[in-house]
């Protein structure tokens, strides 16, 4: 399993002030404040000829697992949030569930969450993974790649964490799938 | 059709980390008057805030190694 924070700052271009310039700043410490990450977006932006606008801390967790297709049935997410900290993603796979815990973050009661699946296979669409979730609201997925499917949902206002069911069909043949959680935090 | 010529610059900022590992951010757009003293000022920064890891063992930032402005033109031939 690996773990990476990254900056997104977004800038206007020097050569078209219509269009929007994004530098993805990758390693970036998951436990630094966001007036850290702030100031260090704001100082590479100073760097170039582009007007700063704004940055987003994104953090990505990877966990790479072969699932055997008896244990593929039902997996579990649990995704759980809590203000005024900062953000830490837990991705780990017990007894045949994944579980995923988002805690000490700061983020709005309507923050987007992305979660998506990568597999070694052609996905498809009818044997995809379902989720079923609590507290929040589901968006239809979107296949991003024939090996990468993404799923993005919104928590329900006032609601402090999700609870999702994963199930994979019986008739899927993934072998190897790899669960990214990604969340966006926006102030 | 005639062949397009395209320009891009970008800063090539290569960290190195204590574990051994070096690691790579690229800012577009690079200021042509950036200066050595505006990278070490940035090295003081990360190194005084920690605020770049390893992303495998959170292994701790050692230095800005090496920092390069990369100035590339690409040009595409009109091939018919």
């Amino acid at each position: 399993m690996s773990t990476n924070t990254k900056l997104s700052i977004k800038s206007t271009s020097h050569a078209d002030e219509k269009k929007t310039v994004t530098d993805n700043i990758n390693y970036v410490n998951p436990n630094i404040s966001n007036a850290t990450a702030l100031e260090l977006a704001q100082r590479l932006s100073a760097l170039t000829m582009n007007s700063y606008k704004s940055t987003e801390k994104i953090e990505t967790t990877e966990l790479d697992s072969i699932i055997p297709k008896a244990q593929r049935t039902v997996s579990q997410v649990v995704l759980r949030k809590a203000i005024n900290q900062t953000p830490t993603i837990t991705l780990t796979l017990e007894n045949n569930k994944y579980i995923c815990t988002i805690s000490k973050a700061e983020y709005t009661s309507n923050a987007a969450f992305a979660l998506s699946i990568t597999t070694t296979g052609n996905l498809n669409p009818i044997t995809l993974p379902k989720f079923e979730l609590e507290n929040a609201t589901y968006a239809d997925y979107c296949i991003a790649s024939n090996l990468n499917v993404q799923y993005k949902m919104n928590f329900i206002e006032d609601a402090d964490f999700i609870t999702g069911t994963v199930k994979f069909p019986e008739d899927s043949t993934y072998q190897e799938l790899t669960i990214n959680l990604e969340i966006t935090l926006t102030e | 059709m005639a062949d397009t010529i395209t320009n891009s610059k970008s800063l090539k900022l290569e960290y190195d980390f204590v574990d051994g590992d070096t690691r790579v951010n690229n800012i577009k757009d690079p200021n042509d008057s950036i200066t050595s003293a505006q990278i070490e000022e940035l090295n003081t920064f990360i190194r005084a805030n920690n605020a770049l890891v390893g992303d495998k063992y959170q292994a701790t930032f050692a230095r800005i190694r090496k920092a390069t402005i990369i100035d590339k033109t690409t040009t595409n031939f009109d091939l018919n």
